[in-house]
């Protein structure tokens, strides 16, 4: 390729690579940025966007769907789910607190696909820093909390769905 | 005591004084621009949230540069690495004596005004020596050979390339300089006369300039993905940070050094445009149009950053000796041939 | 003696010589040595600036710190981090480095005091400033009287970089 091309004619063409190299950068300032000013502005999720897994709760009684099965505890790879459970006089297992230690969770979402009832759904929600480590065992309430509620459909693979308004009020909460 | 000459000191600290709180100001907004440029460039936004548009961000960074602890490292010859900084910085600020800000802004207008800064920036490659000896780590030595190498290398093309409007305007007093470009229409300045030759003069220095401060195509002395970061990998903290601002400082220099020789130093494109006037109307109109064409370069050096790769060590080394030295020769006869056969009018 | 600016710059920079030239030679470390050597070649371009020697300090500057320290600072670098060898001052030869020391400053003194012995003052006599360009001068002097020392240097120094050239050729057979 070289040996066909002059001297001359390879000084020329340096020059004008660098100049086609300085057009590029130069029409590119003027782009639109893609950068996301986070804070104000979000990412629109994806509907099986997968966050923590929380307890959704049913708009009409404002309780959850969880049996205290326990399946999730066990097939979570982490371990980091704990049930408690108290028998009531009707002999019914209810469910007591229901633990999710989110410092070690890899939203792998075998829980939510063991769930027999679909009550353990994944949640839009991902800012889960905090100071201190105890803040990051999430307890019942707060699982229901971020949870939101069931969509009018019974489609529970969609659950999250509607959390994101109150994921924005978590955050609201937070600041 | 001598009351005089206690005044005169004092108009010189002052002086000093000032010079230094514009370098420092200089570099700092250079920096914010560099990261703001590049920003917008790579299709990002760059820095925008401490102060308006980010303006306190630099100024943060450096506050946060001056708390860090100053580590220097178990082996380092620590007292060669505490004075290496120095010696690169000192000549870095010593340049802006000669500096032609403006009409009569300039702190001493030196009969030798190019040489003088040629030969003060000849120094900083010591400090650049040092600190990679001194800092006892490979990288830090093979940016420092790297930085010898290539410093002693295009200080010559360079030279050569200022030779040729000291030719032209036969003094090599800054003042003397702009005063041949004078005359109020850009058409006078150095860059549109004598059959390009100066234009081609513009053209190696500012390659040699970029060479001289490490700039992007030729910065093999620190190249980050080589060498970790060269000469400076162990420094830290105040001593990082006079690196970085030598590093500035001296970009800003070429920029300003480049407008004065060729592009007509403080004087107006056009002569409606502030040649009239007088006092301290027309020292600002200078001051004003000399920083606006510096900017312009500045700006050319981070957009040239935002886009050329890196050169390789050997090419690097070719392109000094083998293109650029050569060249430099060339039109320095070319510039002596031309003035001294009367050809272009002084 | 009076203080004036001339004076206090004039110590000032002949103490930073002086000083620095002690050290070049007394330091067990020879890159701290190097380095004083250089503050030595600054101090001299100093004092070529108070003669009014502006041109002369500006080639001090370039030649002696920009190139010949570089190119003893190199030396040094490659020989001592490279090589592996440590390389230290000595003073093994002190009493003959010492009597090679007297005897050229008793060149340069009596050189001194047989030049200013005709009255005037050697410290506080601030040097006149010249009514030419000293630029000028120099460049009119290389050019026309010495025209000739000047080109003959110039081809010495191309012989030396030939000479340079055919040394570190490498040897093809």
């Amino acid at each position: 390729m070289r040996k066909n091309r002059s001297l001359f004619y390879e000084i020329i063409y340096t020059f004008i690579s660098l100049a086609k190299g300085m057009a590029v950068t130069f029409v590119n300032m003027w782009r639109k940025k893609v950068t996301l000013m986070y804070p104000e502005k979000r990412w629109e999720l994806p509907d099986n966007y997968r966050g923590i897994p929380t307890l959704p709760t049913d708009p009409a009684t404002g309780k959850d769907k969880c049996l205290a099965c326990g399946s999730c505890a066990r097939v979570c790879p982490e371990q980091i789910i704990t049930i408690e459970h108290e028998v009531g006089e009707d002999k019914k297992r209810r469910l007591k607190e229901f633990k999710i230690d989110v410092s070690r969770c890899m939203f792998c979402g075998l829980c939510t696909e063991a769930c027999p009832t679909k009550g353990l759904a994944m949640s839009h929600h991902y800012e889960l820093t905090s100071f201190t480590k105890e803040e990051m065992v999430y307890n019942l309430e707060k699982l229901h909390e971020l949870g939101g509620q069931f969509p009018a459909e019974p489609e529970p693979e969609n659950t999250g769905e509607d959390s994101d308004k109150q994921d924005e009020k978590a955050v609201g909460g937070e600041k | 005591m001598n009351k005089e000459l206690l005044l005169t000191a004092g108009i010189h600290l002052l002086v000093a004084i000032v010079i230094l709180g514009f370098i420092l100001f200089v570099v700092m907004y250079m920096i914010w621009g560099l990261r703001r440029i590049m920003g917008f460039m790579q299709v990002r936004i760059g820095p925008n949230r401490l102060g308006w548009q980010g303006l306190l961000q630099t100024p943060a960074d450096a506050l946060k540069l001056l708390q860090k602890e100053d580590v220097i490292p178990k082996g380092a010859d620590r007292w060669l690495f505490t004075i290496a900084p120095i010696i690169v910085f000192v000549p870095a600020y010593m340049v802006y004596v000669v500096m032609p800000f403006g009409d009569g802004l300039i702190a001493k207008d030196l009969n030798i005004g190019i040489l003088y800064v040629s030969a003060i920036t000849s120094i900083a490659v010591i400090g650049i020596v040092i600190a990679g000896w001194a800092s006892n780590n490979k990288w830090s030595l093979l940016g420092a050979f790297r930085a010898a190498a290539q410093l002693v290398a295009y200080e010559v093309p360079m030279i050569l390339a200022l030779c040729v409007p000291v030719i032209f305007a036969g003094s090599l007093r800054m003042g003397g300089i702009i005063e041949a470009q004078e005359g109020g229409w850009f058409t006078n300045w150095f860059i549109f006369r004598g059959y390009g030759i100066p234009a081609l003069a513009f053209l190696i220095y500012m390659a040699a300039g970029l060479a001289e401060v490490n700039h992007i195509p030729f910065d093999i002395m620190e190249a980050e993905s080589e060498l970790v970061a060269g000469f400076n990998v162990e420094y830290s903290g105040m001593k990082f940070a006079l690196f970085f601002l030598e590093e500035f400082a001296a970009a800003f220099t070429i920029c300003a050094i480049a407008v004065t020789l060729f592009f007509g130093g403080w004087h107006a494109p056009f002569p409606f445009l502030g040649e009239n006037l007088t006092g301290i109307a027309k020292m600002a109109v200078s001051l004003f149009w000399f920083l606006a064409k510096t900017a312009v370069f500045v700006f050319v050096l981070m957009w040239i950053r935002a886009t050329w790769p890196r050169v390789r060590v050997d090419q690097l080394m070719n392109f000094g000796w083998k293109v650029m030295i050569p060249m430099g020769l060339f039109i320095l006869l070319a510039a002596g041939t031309v003035v001294t056969l009367g050809w272009v009018k002084l | 003696m009076e203080i004036t600016g001339y004076n206090v710059a004039f110590i000032a920079i002949a103490a930073m010589t002086v000083t620095s030239a002690i050290f070049v030679v007394t330091l067990p470390n020879i890159l701290r040595s190097a380095l004083f050597l250089m503050f030595t070649f600054i101090g001299v371009a100093g004092l070529y600036v108070l003669a009014n020697a502006e041109i002369l300090a500006a080639m001090q500057l370039l030649i002696y710190v920009g190139a010949i320290t570089v190119l003893i600072l190199f030396a040094i670098v490659l020989t001592q981090q490279l090589m592996g060898a440590r390389i230290t001052q000595t003073s093994r030869n002190i009493v003959l480095g010492g009597v090679a020391a007297i005897a050229v400053f008793a060149f340069i003194a009596t050189t001194f005091v047989s030049h200013f012995s005709k009255g005037s003052d050697m410290i506080a006599a601030q040097p006149a400033v010249p009514t030419s360009d000293p630029l000028l001068m120099i460049a009119k002097m290389l050019i026309q009287p010495y025209v000739l020392p000047f080109e003959l240097a110039s081809f010495i120094l191309l012989v030396a970089m030939v000479g340079a050239i055919v040394i570190a050729k490498e040897d093809k057979d």
